[in-house]
């Protein structure tokens, strides 16, 4: 069969009108005004083939010929032992779908199953200084963000720390002994965990209890955090987001970098959601381990949550949704009555 | 005939959205089912179709690296990213030096960079070439950058200082106004400095590019779009101010009330609420749009004026002609195709740009007509070269 075209000729960018003879045995011969060359495939660098792009077949000597109908020497090309099991799979719709949905689970599992575990492994290796300096200079910028010294009273505040050092000290598996910190947050409720397991509870959190052991369930929440690393895993987790993303994305334009920081925010946000479900699985039994009332663990969260009533929609929020977890927790208590 | 006006030769790009979307998703594919290493071909594969749909007079660009050598560069840049995060654990002092090392290595491998790209490249059977000495280069990124930002700091102080001993009002404006004209200048005079570099060290086989990059140009565009962003800046926090203004000055307690019912969360406050997230909401979308407008406005404007000032050895000139707000336009919307699809509309979202770039970009010149001759070949690049390549490649996109 034969091709018309050009030449680019030994090298060079000018070209000349050029004719390729293909044969059926497996060569080809390029001729123009000036004589022919004649050489095998295995000879030959024919440039890949991808979707309609006109393949350019270059010979050893430097001469480059390009077909004036491309799509027909790319048929002969394709016909001829050249095409590439690569471009029918990329023009297959079976293979477009199965990939579409391979990749779609893939990333699915990785981000709700691998991320979780990869982020706690992790966080098992991390130094413990490394957790000390952190929590360390988040204490001292817990003041610049709005924190105030506590105002409950001194009773209250040792009640408090009585029922917890009870609780620390009758649970194994808590690696560095934690502490419990008083603060103010204008009128905000809430308790947290810090890096080398401090544990912060806000003066209108003690307010909204009844009793002071009200307030177990939530330390218990929160000791669950320091067990399980969970903070340590939470700053691994984001760590890990950014840079998988920054690596996916890493050659596209500034287009991408609205997205991405999305997706670091959307991925990183507190805990995963499994992380404070066995958190509230943890203060459950523990609390009934321990023999503390159930109507106190129950009745302190509900009036966090009465509070609190969140408005951000659970599928949004890193908390299972209020009503959710207080059915699991009346559940996991009636469980093993 | 047409004596005096040059051919114009527009660039053409001809991958169809479609199409490239299976070339995507089978190397997204087998780059799982890979583990990662087929990254290397898929990357290759992507930047095959690109060049080679890339048309300019009838001819079409080719991308020749080997998934090999970026292979080897993917894993030595692995290693040195773990390198990176793992050695402060180890040693402060080793992670420091690391640093330095880096910081010292960084002109090499940009020019190591610049080299490997350029010669994969090859257009009318001849290969582009990027010529800059290693010498040139730490002076440009290096040396000069901190020579400038030294004499710049310390003309500030003294000025500010003499400034201050005749009033301390006066002496305040003056720091202040020298502080933003300075800087915008020196950042203009070394970025005059690293395109001047950059573009005059390009070669296209025996032919070199050669582009007279003028500092006051540049500064120019850097003020203009330094006045828009700051003007942008000022008028949106005036909007807030009055928006502010007004709801606490007219009737503080509605907004109260507002405040209120949003504590206790009735099915009546979705209105307010509603208003309040919407108000916020639009404001902090407006900031993200200013800054995305000003990266695309400072992006057209510096790619025009670079492109306008090279040519190829007075037989072809560079021509560009990026309209800032399409720019954005395609910027922004390929954003959303991106973020509403989950990610499947990437291929489209490149495809449109790849047709925006080539749209405004053109050579001036009777390119099939220019004799040249290739000067690169394949087998000149060392196995040492290859991994040196190889790692530089993938500097950039770390």
């Amino acid at each position: 069969m034969n091709f018309k075209g050009k030449v680019f000729v030994a090298n060079g960018s000018l070209s000349r009108a050029a004719r390729l003879h293909c044969s059926d045995e497996g060569w080809l011969e390029l001729s123009d005004e000036q004589g022919a060359t004649r050489a095998r495939f295995d000879e030959l660098d024919i440039s890949a083939a991808i979707g309609n792009q006109p393949r350019a077949i270059s010979f050893s000597n430097g001469d480059r010929f390009v077909a004036d109908q491309p799509l027909e020497l790319n048929a002969w090309l394709d016909k001829h032992g050249q095409s590439s099991l690569l471009k029918s799979f990329e023009k297959n719709f079976l293979v477009i779908a199965v990939a579409i949905l391979v990749s779609a689970m893939v990333v699915y599992v990785s981000i709700e199953q691998g991320l979780p575990r990869l982020s706690q492994s992790l966080a098992k290796h991390i130094p413990d200084v490394v957790a000390v300096e952190l929590e360390e200079r988040t204490l001292e910028q817990l003041e610049s963000v709005g924190f105030e010294p506590t105002e409950i009273d001194t009773e209250t505040q040792q009640l408090i720390q009585g029922n917890f050092q009870q609780l620390v000290s009758s649970i194994d598996d808590l690696h560095p002994s934690p502490q419990l910190l008083f603060y103010k947050l204008s009128d905000q409720a809430n308790a947290f965990a810090l890096a080398n397991g401090s544990i912060i509870v806000t003066d209108k959190l003690v307010e909204l209890m009844q009793q002071p052991e009200q307030l177990n369930g939530i330390l218990l929440h929160e000791l669950a955090h320091v067990a399980h690393n969970d903070v340590m895993a939470g700053l691994v987790r984001s760590a890990l987001v950014s840079t998988a993303v920054v690596l996916l994305v890493g050659d596209s334009s500034l287009l991408v970098d609205g997205l991405v920081s999305a997706a670091v925010l959307g991925l990183s946000m507190g805990y995963s959601r499994e992380a404070e479900a066995s958190a509230d699985l943890f203060a459950c039994q523990w609390s009934q381990k321990l023999g503390l009332s159930e109507q106190h663990l129950l009745s302190g969260y509900q009036h966090l949550f009465e509070y609190a009533k969140a408005d951000i929609p659970s599928w949004i929020s890193s908390h299972p949704g209020d009503e959710e977890r207080l059915e699991q927790l009346i559940q996991c208590s009636a469980s093993t009555e | 005939m047409e004596d005096y006006k040059p051919q114009n030769n527009p660039f053409s790009f001809n991958g169809r959205a479609g199409e490239f979307f299976g070339i995507w998703i089978v190397n997204v594919l087998l780059t799982i089912l890979t583990l990662g290493i087929y990254s290397a071909w898929a990357k290759v594969r992507n930047k095959q179709y690109f060049y080679g749909n890339t048309e300019l007079a009838g001819e079409n660009f080719e991308y020749l690296a080997k998934p090999l050598q970026i292979l080897i560069g993917r894993v030595i840049a692995l290693v040195c990213v773990i390198a990176w995060v793992a050695l402060p654990a180890v040693s402060e002092a080793a992670s420091a030096i690391l640093g330095l090392a880096f910081v010292a290595l960084m002109p090499v491998l940009m020019v190591k960079n610049l080299r490997f790209d350029s010669r994969v490249t090859r257009y009318r059977n001849v290969r582009f070439d990027f010529a800059g000495s290693y010498g040139e280069a730490y002076k440009t990124f290096l040396v000069l950058p901190f020579v400038y930002m030294l004499s710049f700091i310390l003309i500030l102080v003294v000025v500010s200082y003499v400034f201050t001993l005749i009033s301390s009002v006066l002496g305040g404006i003056i720091s202040v106004v020298l502080f933003g004209l300075g800087i915008t200048y020196v950042n203009a005079m070394i970025a005059t400095q690293m395109s001047t570099y950059i573009l005059n060290n390009y070669r296209w086989g025996k032919l070199q590019f050669s582009a007279d990059i003028d500092s006051r140009a540049v500064f120019k565009i850097f003020l203009k779009v330094a006045a828009m962003g700051l003007g942008g800046f000022i008028g949106l926090m005036l909007i807030l101010a009055v928006i502010a203004f007004v709801a606490f000055s007219t009737d503080l307690g509605q907004i109260a009330m507002m405040f209120a019912n949003i504590g206790e969360g009735g099915l009546q406050d979705f209105a307010a609420k509603g208003l309040i997230f919407g108000v916020i909401g639009v404001i902090y979308l407006s900031f993200f749009l200013l800054g995305w407008f000003v990266t695309a406005y400072l992006q057209a404007c510096i790619r025009n004026y670079q492109f306008g000032q090279t040519d190829l050895e007075s037989k072809l000139y560079m021509d560009s002609n990026v309209k800032p707000m399409a720019f954005l336009g395609v910027m922004l919307s390929n954003m959303l195709l991106t973020v509403f699809s989950l990610g499947l509309a990437i291929p489209l979202a490149k495809v449109r740009m790849a047709n925006f770039m080539a749209d405004a970009t053109a050579v001036m010149g009777e390119i099939d007509t220019v004799a040249n001759q290739n000067q690169v070949s394949d087998s000149t690049t060392a196995i040492s070269d290859e991994v040196a390549d190889a790692f530089s490649i993938e500097v950039g996109v770390i």
